[in-house]
């Protein structure tokens, strides 16, 4: 069945393919519940998560060199989420775990955002992800300005000046930062959680339709950092609100809670797939973070060349 | 450039150690909204003012757009089984004393109305909705915390509970309307533009309501 619901997208979710849910689903001990079309999980289950604290490393990179990834973990919490009405009767707990349609619905919404903190530099066309940071509330926030390459101010001699704090949300302890295309490869792995006999580790690599070449992206993004955004066009329409708007609870049936919770259209997390990746910029990014053919239509998707399918048609 | 040779001529009698990036605009850090939304509490959210006088409203932040989409008053009013506290859900924070169903074009006197447009949001899945889209003042923060403000920026009032809460683009994409002739900036566009901002970036995390501090979300503005 086509999703295709006026109901909000709810993309405070990871959604994945099919498989790779049903993974998820026996090594977390979950349960597709058809009628909800949620991933929920017993309390038997929930108390030994709670108690063991799996974490899932979510790994991004370009290639699929898992030295170039960026790791992000994401400890059980992230996981722990519960939906009541409409959904149920009684707050159920359930994984933030959804079976995407197909690729154009491949996302690691949200709940993945917890853990990750997303720089979109666009003066660059550059895209970075670090595993986010939680200090604690009595930690000055300390802001590395970032500047359009050429305005630097010329007589700071280190970025550390005292002037204007330090560095904050800095890399994860994993080293350097990586300047990556999260759209590439995912790489998924799910901790052990060997007290319960699950599966160890579990690889599962999402692969990218458009086979990403390696190499070469910064120089193209020195040659297109001229080249101005596309932009977000918008259609008229002739009413504001449809006939067949669903009513209030009806709609709150993708997203957990009394009230729709609304995700935060925070595309640049949503991972679904190096079409949607690049989708979600404008043509600097793209040319920074993808291969050359890539070519942008004209409202700003952008159409990867071996991925015939997208569908992804300007309307 | 320019500023550079200002500064120095201002401080030829000052000390050269102060940071020549004094001429240089700094980051603004967003500051949340410090509410936990939603029934399940796992949304930390941003404020914005829009229109004069200002109506305040919480978002999330989007990144596929630089407009500013915020719940429309005809929403709350109009939709089937709306909850009495309908406005409050979608964000909207009292005006003028009373409870708000969302953004009252009536109230403000800096609109610019545009028309009825299409979001654009997902339309290869089928997800979309109308809005109605209009210039207006946009201001970031609470009132009167140095959040920036800017005249006439792109912002859309939304009724369909599709979109349920309201998002701050932080694209720097422009708009565009059939009915207007040229590209409508976007706010962080905007904001560099008019050089409140270093460039044109932003660094956000979502924040995690089950880490030990129950860590708000945060958004670096550059």
């Amino acid at each position: 069945m086509a999703y295709a619901n006026p109901c909000p997208y709810a993309s405070r979710h990871i959604w994945l393919p099919e498989d790779v849910c049903e993974r998820f689903a026996k090594s977390f001990g979950l349960t597709y519940d058809n009628m909800t079309d949620l991933y929920v999980i017993n309390d038997t289950m929930h108390r030994q998560m709670i108690e063991l604290d799996p974490s899932v490393t979510i790994s991004l990179g370009e290639t699929s060199d898992p030295t170039k990834h960026v790791n992000i973990v994401l400890p059980y919490g992230a996981f722990d989420v519960q939906a009541s009405y409409p959904y149920y009767k009684d707050a159920m707990n359930y994984f933030p775990l959804r079976r995407g349609k197909n690729e154009t619905q491949y996302t690691l919404g949200r709940a993945v955002l917890q853990e990750m903190y997303v720089i979109a530099d666009y003066s660059r066309g550059e895209f970075r992800v670090h595993q986010a940071l939680f200090p604690g509330t009595n930690e000055k926030q300390q802001i590395t300005p970032i500047y359009v390459p050429g305005e630097e101010p010329q007589s700071d001699p280190t970025p550390n000046g005292t002037a204007n704090g330090t560095t904050t949300s800095p890399p994860s302890t994993a080293s350097t930062r990586h300047e990556i295309s999260a759209g590439a490869i995912g790489g998924i792995v799910v901790g052990s959680v060997a007290g319960l006999g699950l599966l160890g580790f579990l690889v599962i690599f999402l692969l990218c339709r458009s086979q990403n070449q390696p190499g070469a992206v910064t120089s193209q993004a020195d040659s297109e950092r001229s080249v101005t955004h596309s932009s977000n066009s918008h259609r008229l329409a002739s009413e504001m609100l449809s006939p067949d708007t669903p009513s209030y609870y009806e709609c709150e049936a993708s997203i957990p809670g009394y009230h729709s919770t609304q995700e935060k259209m925070m595309y640049i997390s949503e991972v679904d797939g190096a079409s949607r990746m690049y989708e979600l910029e404008p043509q600097t990014v793209i040319h920074e973070l993808g291969p050359s053919d890539r070519k942008s239509d004209a409202t700003g998707a952008i159409e990867t060349k071996p991925a015939p399918d997208l569908g992804k048609k300007a309307h | 450039m320019g500023l550079r040779h200002a500064f120095f001529l201002l401080s030829f009698c000052f000390s050269v150690t102060i940071a020549a990036n004094d001429s240089l605009p700094q980051p603004f850090s967003f500051s949340n909204s410090q509410v936990w939304d939603g029934n399940d509490g796992y949304w930390s959210s941003f404020m914005v003012r829009v229109g004069t006088p200002e109506q305040t409203f919480r978002v999330l932040p989007a990144s596929r757009h630089g407009e500013t989409i915020i719940p429309i008053a005809e929403g709350c009013l109009k939709m089937r089984n709306a909850p009495s506290d309908c406005g409050k859900l979608r964000g909207a924070y009292a005006f003028q004393g009373k409870d708000s169903n969302g953004f009252i074009v009536n109230g403000t006197k800096s609109w610019h109305e545009i028309g009825l447009y299409e979001m654009g949001i997902r339309p290869e899945i089928g997800f979309d909705a109308n809005a109605l889209y209009g210039l207006d003042t946009v201001g970031l923060q609470v009132a009167n915390s140095g959040g920036p403000t800017i005249d006439r920026m792109v912002v859309a009032g939304v009724a369909e509970p599709t979109v349920f809460v309201g998002q701050f683009g932080l694209s720097p994409k422009p708009s565009n309307f059939s009915e207007l002739e040229s590209p409508q900036p976007s706010f962080l566009q905007s904001l560099r533009d008019e050089k409140q901002i270093p460039s044109v970036s932003y660094g956000y995390t979502a924040g995690a309501y089950y880490s030990k501090c129950k860590i708000h979300t945060r958004a670096a503005i550059h």
